[in-house]
């Protein structure tokens, strides 16, 4: 370990308690890695990856592979001869800047998750100070249409799950040391139900049926509230159509009740007949022909409308409604169990999902099936997924962004994009071409790992 | 899911040994299995013939004519006398007193339930109101029996009140400590899912802390209930009460017959037995996700 006293990238913007006070206490803060040999690891990546890329462009793979892959987004936007993955620094990367253009441009809204030099210590100023992570920065936009698939990787102990668990707001990871997260723009005060977490263990609540299980969150959340848009009620002929200012979720059956419009015929509670619009819906309301604004519309997610809505999502996962429905945790295996933790977390269509090693448990076959299962739920929600793992194969096959994280203190080593997947987990998997870039990231982390435990 | 597993192909049956099927490795049985469970019915046969060498025990020591006797039926009477004098005690008002005792061990409990698992599951999910009711909950833990009967004496004197209060204050600090370290025990992952689901801290107490916790709280409530069965004896007898088992033993022992102290003994542990059999199957009922119970 090089004892650096003044690394360079010390001194936060915040100004806040990182390095010692009283400058008696010794707090080696090396740099992330023995640079030569990361350098080094990182030039012999890149070349190889140049040589991919000069060798062959892959041949577009047949489309009939998945052609339940319905409305992909990713799919208009792919230019034909897709190249193969290339690399950004990922340092100062001012965003992705549209490089790749299988996203896109990236749209005008603020980017889904930013990190500006976040640092994460603990015991900070004693003698036991550690810092998990240092200076991480990474930016991830908000692309039309589709989220991004982020891959976290990197060998064990570098703060991946540091990284997911600040994005979650969870203790005590939460909150950082110094540096700034930014979420959709804002920063974050705790947890909540926009971003969905899957853990590694098992967390399917043991005392609840699978269906409950998966209401849990809508459970939790009670009534919707809907503020009504400016003359967002209009009544004829003893039918209302109502305009919400924001998307709903409202369906035919449920019950919505009304208040603090203008026309006060309005107010009560109404039975809707249809789902015109995700912000539009009709009911049946006797009483004149009238229009009133204003007002909000509380749709209670009635029990009747939780359990149609968890059964849709059992289904969604690959669980059988008609024979997992009622079934209790320890009747399911593990596949089964993280299918339900999926399930639970896509039911309140969270824009942010982050996965810390969901499949870290599963037996190889259960584990490609589940990767395929993500990978065509994540096409059809798109929202933006942060997965950590392991696994190599694991991270090329899913992401088509992959954070390399680099050890103790963790940071972001390298930025990397790959193709999304297009085939099967276990189809794609067979390729050279996927083999050989695997290798390639596999040499970095080993090179990372042994630079690491020489400095040691 | 639209993606088949890939086919292997079909399994064709093993050919590498010929001829008709060898006989079997025999099972190993249960009693060379380390932590095996014996069959419903063998645990109950095994229990009956422990039963029965206590029984034979006893008849031996207390067998033949009175003189000749290995122990005097002054001080322990043969099962047959024992057994025998179940009519008499019938006389002596069995059944109220069983009622009389049962429904103070029900309201001590109930109260000490009631207190204890409130509390301990806000102390549970707070630490910092479990700090504060701790020098309380240890004080009363360490108060020993026999020094709390005369304190509820001085507090309450003699009465259904005090013996009620007896029991509570012997049994809630433990349900306390009980309930606290059940709802201590769910993980802190199951809480952590819940928050990311949208849950509010009144919620997770509601949906993931109590339910969870809520099966060991019941254990805890179910042993309580068997000890409170012994204290309350303690506090009939030492007490002058008109009522209860407690009452029953202390006059046999005093003007006898002697059978009936045996006899009751047997009454109580057949009580406490019927009762925690209840509380189980109703728990088991209750919480089926627990196979554990």
């Amino acid at each position: 370990m090089s004892e650096d006293p003044k690394h360079p990238h010390e001194a936060p913007p915040g100004g806040t308690e990182t390095g010692p006070a009283g400058g008696g206490v010794v707090t080696p803060t090396p740099p992330a890695t023995d640079p030569k040999a990361a350098a080094d690891a990182l030039a012999e990546f890149e070349r190889q990856q140049k040589e991919l890329e000069d060798k062959d462009l892959p041949p577009e793979p047949p489309k009939d592979a998945k052609p339940t892959a319905a409305p992909t987004p990713a799919t208009d936007a792919k230019p034909a001869g897709k190249p193969a993955p290339k690399i950004e620094s990922a340092e100062p990367a001012p965003s992705a800047s549209g490089k790749m253009s299988t996203l896109g441009d990236p749209t005008e809204a603020p980017p889904v998750v930013v990190f500006d030099k976040v640092t994460k210590s603990y015991n900070v100023g004693q003698a036991n100070e550690f810092t998990a992570i240092k200076d991480v920065s990474f930016r991830i936009e908000d692309y039309p249409g589709r989220g991004e698939f982020v891959s976290i990787l990197g060998p064990s102990g570098c703060g991946k799950s540091t990284v997911i668990r600040l994005i979650a707001g969870l203790l005590p990871q939460f909150p950082q040391t110094s540096g700034t997260i930014r979420i959709g723009g804002k920063s974050i005060t705790g947890p909540g139900p926009d971003r969905g977490m899957v853990f590694q263990d098992y967390t399917s609540f043991d005392n609840r049926s699978v269906l409950d299980n998966v209401a849990f969150g809508l459970e939790c959340r009670g009534a919707v509230e809907c503020e009504l848009k400016h003359d967002g009620a209009v009544r004829l002929n003893n039918t209302i159509s109502i305009t919400t200012n924001t998307p709903h979720h409202f369906k035919a059956g449920a019950t919505v009740k009304l208040t603090g419009l203008r026309d006060k015929s309005f107010e009560g509670t109404v039975v809707i007949v249809k789902t015109e619009t995700n912000d539009r819906f009709t009911a049946r309301q006797t009483g004149p022909d009238a229009k009133s604004g204003g007002g909000i519309a509380h749709c209670n997610v009635d029990t009747a409308d939780r359990v149609e809505r968890a059964k849709y999502w059992i289904d969604k996962v690959g669980l059988s409604v008609k024979r997992d429905a009622d079934k209790y945790p320890h009747e399911l295996s593990g596949g089964m169990r993280q299918r339900v933790a999926i399930a639970r977390t896509l039911i309140l269509q969270p824009k942010l999902i982050l996965m810390d090693e969901p499949f870290g448990a599963l037996d190889p076959p259960t584990r490609s099936r589940m990767q395929d299962n993500l990978v065509e739920l994540w096409r059809e929600q798109s929202p933006t997924i942060f997965f950590i793992t392991h696994s190599i194969e694991e991270a090329v096959f899913l992401g088509d962004h992959i954070l390399l994280f680099s050890n103790s203190p963790g940071t972001v080593l390298k930025t990397i994009r790959m193709p999304p997947p297009d085939r099967p987990s276990i189809a794609m998997q067979r390729e050279p071409k996927f083999q050989e870039i695997v290798t390639g990231i596999r040499d970095v982390i080993d090179k990372l790992e042994s630079s690491n435990r020489a400095g040691d | 899911m639209p993606t088949p597993p890939p086919k292997g192909s079909p399994r064709t049956p093993d050919k590498f040994v010929g001829g008709a099927q060898e006989p079997l490795p025999a099972a190993v049985p249960w009693w060379k299995r380390l932590r095996a469970e014996p069959t419903v019915a063998i645990r109950i046969a095994l229990g009956a013939i422990g039963l029965g060498v206590l029984l034979l025990v006893w008849w031996y020591l207390t067998h033949g004519e009175v003189e000749d006797r290995i122990i005097s039926p002054n001080k322990m009477p043969s099962p047959g006398e024992v057994f025998g004098s179940f009519g008499r005690l019938m006389d002596r008002q069995l059944g109220d007193n069983i009622i009389a005792t049962l429904q103070r061990v029900f309201v001590g409990v109930g109260l000490a339930a009631l207190v204890g698992v409130t509390l301990g599951i806000a102390a549970g999910a707070n630490r910092g109101i479990a700090s504060t009711i701790a020098p309380v909950v240890i004080f009363l833990r360490s108060v020993p029996m026999g020094a709390l009967l005369p304190l509820t004496l001085l507090l309450f004197s003699a009465g259904e009140r005090q013996k009620t209060m007896f029991l509570f204050l012997a049994i809630v600090p433990f349900v306390f400590s009980d309930s606290v370290k059940a709802v201590s025990l769910v993980p802190e992952r199951y809480v952590e899912t819940a928050q990311t689901l949208g849950a509010s801290n009144r919620q997770i107490i509601q949906k993931v802390l109590v339910p969870l916790a809520l099966p060991d709280i019941i254990t805890s409530i179910r042993f309580q209930v068997g000890l409170a069965l012994g204290y309350i004896t303690l506090a009939e007898a030492s007490v002058d009460a008109q009522t209860g088992l407690g009452v029953l033993i202390t006059n046999s022992q005093r003007e006898g017959p002697y059978e009936h102290v045996y006899l009751l003994l047997f009454v109580i542990a057949v009580l406490a037995f019927g009762i925690d059999l209840l509380l189980r199957t109703l728990q088991r009922g209750i919480f089926a996700w627990r196979k554990d119970l």
